[in-house]
Parts: structure tokens; sequence; C-alpha cells
């Protein structure tokens, strides 16, 4: 315990009367504790220490051999950890596009069901009979039509000629 | 004249720690309790102390070649031990999957044994509290302040030893300890 005291004097270099106190109890304790460890390490020794160096070899293999195995388990479970979590992400994204394309198909659809409507809504509407007030009008535009197209095929003829 | 002698004297201790290791079954049994005390202090793991002891002296053993006496024999395998406790953290802490061992030493097992008989059952019961404190907060102690306490402590080296052995310098050594001691202090109830 002296021993330690002194150790410890050099690093605490405290003069008053708790501090000292304080100190003793450092060293005590300290003391207790390496006394308590050379006694444990010296219960677990064996009798005879003779150097067994093929032991130590095998062993140092064996751990080795167990260090790889782990290490490879390790990998393998944490490959296979990432494909559990992988699969069902994949599954999950495919579901996901597959139901994004069914709803533009069902969107693209009815769009073009609501075009088609509005195209017979707008064929009905300019194929209404012509009021009889309009009559001659309407007449005109069809001589004019004609005239137009008869003028055409001469020129065509002509051109042709 | 003087420098001749001392160096001469260097000389032949580096000629004696080499030819130390000649007999190594000799240099097992002087320096294997202080290996294994070291490790178990350090690792408080019976099997894992045991098993680096014996992984020290294999590597004592295949490097004694290189070994050229520039330190002692002791300071020598206690760097080695050093570097397997270094090591043995290292692949415990990548290892996260390994489950403890079941052959960790527990504070309470450890503060079974009080030194010497006490006067009283209240001072042993004090005496069991205070090497459990100290047990706890050194093993809650960072690495190298842990190997630090240790070595200063247990096996009772120098500060000059330790910063060879460690390879720190003098002054870092004497940080790491104090700054163990403030926790030990702290641990075992005196003030900071």
């Amino acid at each position: 315990m002296n021993t330690e005291k002194m150790k410890l004097d050099e690093l605490y270099p405290e003069r008053d009367a708790a501090s000292r106190r304080d100190l003793e109890v450092l060293a005590n304790s300290i003391s207790q504790f390496r006394a308590a460890v050379h006694h444990i390490a010296s219960q677990g020794e064996p009798a005879q220490v003779a150097w067994q160096l093929e032991q130590a070899r095998q062993r140092r293999r064996s751990v080795r051999r167990r260090l790889v195995l782990e290490w490879a388990m390790a990998a393998v479970t944490a490959i296979v950890l990432c494909a559990a979590a992988v699969v069902p992400t994949v599954n999950s994204h495919r579901e996901h596009v597959a139901q994004l394309q069914a709803q533009r198909q069902a969107q693209i659809l009815k769009q073009r069901e609501a075009d088609s409507a509005l195209l017979d809504q707008v064929t009905s509407e300019l194929s209404e009979a012509v009021p009889d007030s309009m009559q001659p009008l309407a007449e005109m535009g069809a001589d004019h039509v004609s005239y137009q197209s008869t003028a055409g095929e001469t020129e065509k003829n002509n051109g042709r000629n | 004249m003087e420098q001749t002698a001392a160096s001469e004297l260097t000389q032949l201790a580096r000629e004696q720690a080499v030819l130390g290791l000649a007999d190594f079954d000799e240099v097992v049994r002087l320096y294997r309790p202080r290996v294994f005390r070291f490790l178990l202090a350090s690792l408080r793991d019976r099997d894992a102390a045991e098993n680096l002891t014996q992984d020290c002296f294999l590597k004592a053993y295949m490097g004694r070649e290189h070994f050229r006496g520039d330190s002692s024999l002791s300071t020598w395998l206690m760097k080695i031990a050093m570097n397997l406790v270094r090591d043995h953290l290292r692949s415990k802490r990548l290892r996260f999957w390994t489950k403890t061992r079941e052959s960790a030493l527990d504070p309470v097992d450890v503060s079974d044994w009080v030194p010497d008989g006490r006067s009283s059952p209240e001072a042993e019961l004090v005496a069991r509290t205070q090497v459990a404190h100290v047990w706890k907060t050194v093993s809650d102690l960072p690495a190298k302040q842990r190997s630090v306490f240790v070595l200063r402590f247990v096996e009772e080296m120098e500060l000059k030893e330790i910063a060879e052995l460690t390879g720190m310098n003098p002054s870092t050594v004497k940080t790491h300890l104090y700054r163990a001691l403030a926790a030990v202090r702290e641990g075992v109830g005196g003030k900071q």
C-alpha cells in the first residue's frame, strides 16, 4: 500500500487532510485490487506450465478456421437478409408499376370514350336539318360547291390534255 | 572511457536477453504469470486470457530470431501481449454476432477474494466493495487508459518502461494514468 501512496503522491501532490485521506482510500483500493488480480490469476494457473508448442499451434489453427467460418456464416446471413429485404421491394415495385399502367390505360379508354361522345355530339349537332328560311342559302352553297368541283375537274382535264 | 563501459554493459545485457530466449521453457515459466495477469486484467475473461497467453508465447517463439535485445525480454513479451489485446478487442468488436463469453469475470466474483483477513465483517465488506468498484471502473476505461493503469498498478512497471512498451511518450503515459486514476477515484467514491 505504501508503494501505491508513493505512486499516487507523484500524480497528486495534494497537501490538505481531506485529500490525503481520500488518496489513502484510493491507494488502499488499488492495493486490494492488485492483490485480487494476482490471486485470481494464480488460482487458474495450471500446476505444470510446460511449453506445449504443438498444442498452441493447433489452437491457433482452429481459431483461424473458426474465424473464417464465422465470417462466412455472417456473410451468408447478410446476403439472405438482403435478399429477403430486396425481393418484396422489387415485387411491390412491379405491382406498383402494373397498377399505374392499368390506371393509365383506363384513363386513356375513358378519354377515348369522352372524345368519341363529343365527336358524336358535334356530328349530330352539325347534321341538323337546315331550317326552311335558310334553304335558299343552303342551295346556293350546294351550287357553289358543285360549281367548284366541276371547275376543278375541267382544270384537271385541261391539264391532262 | 565511461561511455565505452556503458555501451559494453548494454551489449552484454542484450546478449543476455537474446541468450535468455534459448531456453524457451524457462522463459515461459518465468514470464507466463505476468503475461497472463496482464491479459486477465485487460480482458476480464479467463478463457480469452489463457488463449492469448498461449498465442503470446507462440508468437514469441516464432519470432525469437528477430529479437535483438533492444528491450528486456519482459518488455518484449508484454508488447506482444498488448498487441494481442488490441487485436482481440478489435476482432471482438467486428464479430458483433458472437455472444458474450460465459468465462467473463464478474466484479462480484472478483471481490469475493479480499487480500488479508479483516478485523471486522464491516471492514471486509468495505474492502470487497472497493475492489468491485475498482474492477468495474477499470473495465469501463478506454483500452489505452486501462492498459496503462494495469501496467502501472498491477504489474508495478515504471512510467519509462510503460512508455517504451506502449510506444507513447512518458508525458502521454502520465496523462492516461492521470485520467484512469481520476475515474477510479470517482468510482471508489473519492473526489475528482
